[in-house]
């Protein structure tokens, strides 16, 4: 075949498969592409047809519609288990069928286990769109996970869990979710985040981390448990109905934080090697129990 | 020759792919990525099913949209009552593209709350209660009757987003747990940012010249790394149990007024008349500096933690 003809064979080939959905769908940029579309017949090679949408090879995905698993049941959306991959959700929305109640009973119906996005391979980065009505928004069980930009709610279970090792959580509403709305384990980071009206804990950090500039409001349970030696600074924790920051391991600085209106503790230390300072405290059911006063913290108007 | 003849059938094959590639990218508007393209010219026919003819622009289905041009309502009858863009679903995600939604609206400079015409009920982009978690980012909002954006539902996030002369207040997020970071907002009617609900955030704006206060904030609200300079009210206002932290604030008026059982830390207040920084009861406030001007320079009932600098560089 000539060179000619071998260039209109592919360029023939390319458009075929590309018009029958065989081939991924790769934006000039590189990106490939997900869509509702691919879905029930594989979106790439590695994906079998249907949920989830099974990312296997390093690289840059992106969605470019929203994903809606109601009719499958209840399964993952995404799956991500190779090293090193780029989820832009592009401002689109994975969806399930669980709706929370939201109030101080928050129930969730049907409760699933399925998560919108299962990270089982180090390295991700998921961003940029939303995720309602499945068991879990996010669930990573690899380490050094960046999420970031991201809406979860009314997720049966958890919000985010990302339980292992060095794991970024970076400007993320968790909102109205059946138990906590963010968990996060060891060497992790928390911030420019919210957890509101979660079913549980607003954040569940039991490694050591760092928890900063976040708002954490009316979750069921504390706005902030921590298990680990930590740093938790900067953060507004208001109104959740048991303590405000209730710190189990001790070893932890916690500075300048707003804490106010949270039915029993603000601020509980269960070891007395944490310390604090520039807090201040109103209008909880009580102030601070154990810790090191650094100075420079007030109590219902007084200094502690 | 003959290796060099291109057979009819490869031919064929191409040009119908190519002319299905084509037809197909002519049927489906706007970007290859799968947002749902906005823009001027589809707005007067329905940009999408279920938006109807005409302003605003309606979006009704959860999803990603993108501006692909500017979106200008001045040339409408009674423009400060247009609308641009109202979203009526959870979940949705506007990106401004980089373009700007144009009103008729003008403020004088120099002259705050002058802005014309006024009264007007059109808002740049309108979110209902039904738009949960919805997202508008990256452009600008000039000149709108009421709001730039005006945002009901929980979860709003507005970020990168310029917006200026409005007939009332820039931005509007009256839903809980609002977060809005990267705007700058100049020259408005009303106030530059009001976040009504409970656990908003500020975050990286700088708010200016705008009649009615600068920030003004629900309960449990964060501001931080925040300019606020603005005429006749207060610079910032904030709720119960809110931060605020690295804030730049001048008012016509006093600068800060924190409600009971917040805290003010590392920041500057000033203001045309005194207490620069009032606070409620239990508040709390640590490294700042309040000068210049009259006293007394901090008013209500809030406790000094030290490190503070206040009237003639005295320790307060």
């Amino acid at each position: 075949m000539s060179r000619t003809n071998r260039f209109l064979y592919h360029l023939s080939a390319g458009l075929a498969t590309a018009l029958l959905g065989i081939a991924p769908a790769v934006a000039a940029d590189g990106v490939v592409e997900i869509d509702a579309a691919c879905v029930g017949v594989g979106c790439f090679p590695g994906d079998s047809p249907g949920f989830p949408v099974e990312i296997t090879n390093p690289g840059s995905y992106k969605l470019t519609s929203n994903l809606d698993a109601r009719v499958a049941g209840d399964v993952d959306a995404i799956r991500i288990a190779a090293v090193a991959v780029t989820l832009d959700l592009a401002g689109f929305q994975l969806i399930s069928s669980s709706v929370c109640s939201g109030g101080t009973t928050n129930t969730c119906s049907p409760v699933n286990n399925g998560a919108g996005v299962r990270i089982v391979s180090q390295g991700a980065v998921v961003r940029n769109g939303s995720i309602t009505g499945f068991g879990h928004g996010i669930v990573s069980s690899a380490d050094f996970t960046r999420l970031q930009d991201l809406t979860v709610w009314s997720n049966s279970v958890e919000g985010i869990f990302a339980a292992q090792a060095g794991n970024q959580i970076v400007g993320v509403s968790a909102y109205g979710n059946g138990s906590h709305g963010i968990e996060v384990g060891a060497a992790g980071m928390v911030r420019r985040s919210t957890a509101y009206g979660n079913g549980g804990r607003g954040i569940f950090a039991f490694g050591d981390n760092l928890l900063i500039d976040n708002s954490i409001y009316g979750n069921r349970m504390d706005g902030i448990t921590g298990g680990g030696f930590s740093i938790y600074a900067r953060n507004v924790i208001a109104g959740n109905h048991e303590h405000g920051l209730h710190d189990t391991a001790g070893g932890s600085l916690v500075f300048g934080n707003a804490v106010s209106s949270n039915a029993i503790w603000g601020l509980l230390f269960d070891v007395n090697t944490s310390a604090y300072s520039e807090n201040v405290l109103s209008g909880n059911g009580a102030t601070i129990f154990g810790g090191g006063s650094l100075l420079q913290n007030a109590c219902n108007g007084a200094a502690c | 020759m003959r290796a060099h003849r291109t057979p009819r059938a490869l031919v064929a094959l191409t040009l119908g792919g190519l002319s299905l590639a084509f037809a197909g990218a002519a049927a489906a508007r706007g970007p290859r990525d799968g947002r749902v393209a906005v823009d001027q010219i589809c707005a007067p026919f329905g940009c999408f099913p279920g938006d109807a003819p005409g302003w605003p622009i309606e979006i009704t289905q959860p999803g990603a949209y993108v501006l692909t041009s500017n979106l200008d309502v001045r040339a409408e009858p009674t423009p400060e009552n247009v609308t641009a863009v109202q979203v009526a679903a959870p979940g949705v995600d506007l990106d401004l593209g980089g373009f700007a939604l144009h009103g008729p609206v003008i403020c004088a400079t120099g002259a705050p709350g002058s802005c014309t015409p006024s009264g007007g009920t059109g808002d740049g982009v309108r979110g209902t209660s039904a738009a949960l978690a919805l997202r508008v980012h990256d452009g600008s909002i000039t000149g709108f009757g009421r709001n730039g954006v005006y945002a009901e539902g929980d979860l709003a996030t507005i970020e990168r987003v310029r917006l200026g002369q409005m007939g009332s207040t820039a931005v509007v997020a009256i839903g809980a747990v609002a977060r809005l970071s990267g705007l700058l907002v100049l020259r408005s009617g009303g106030a530059g940012v009001y976040t009504g609900g409970v656990g908003g955030s500020l975050f990286d704006s700088s708010v200016a010249e705008d009649a009615l206060g600068g920030v003004s904030t629900g309960d449990a609200a964060q501001l931080q790394t925040v300019v606020v300079e603005t005429g006749i009210a207060g610079a910032a206002y904030t709720g119960l149990g809110s931060r605020l932290t690295h804030v730049e604030a001048w008012g016509d008026g006093k600068a800060i007024w924190v409600g009971a059982g917040s805290s003010v830390l590392h920041s500057r207040a000033e203001g045309s008349s005194t207490p620069y920084l009032f606070c409620g009861q239990q508040a709390a406030y640590s490294g700042l500096i309040l000068t210049y001007g009259g006293q007394p320079v901090v008013g209500g009932s809030g406790l000094s933690l030290g490190q503070n600098a206040c009237y003639a560089g005295g320790a307060c």
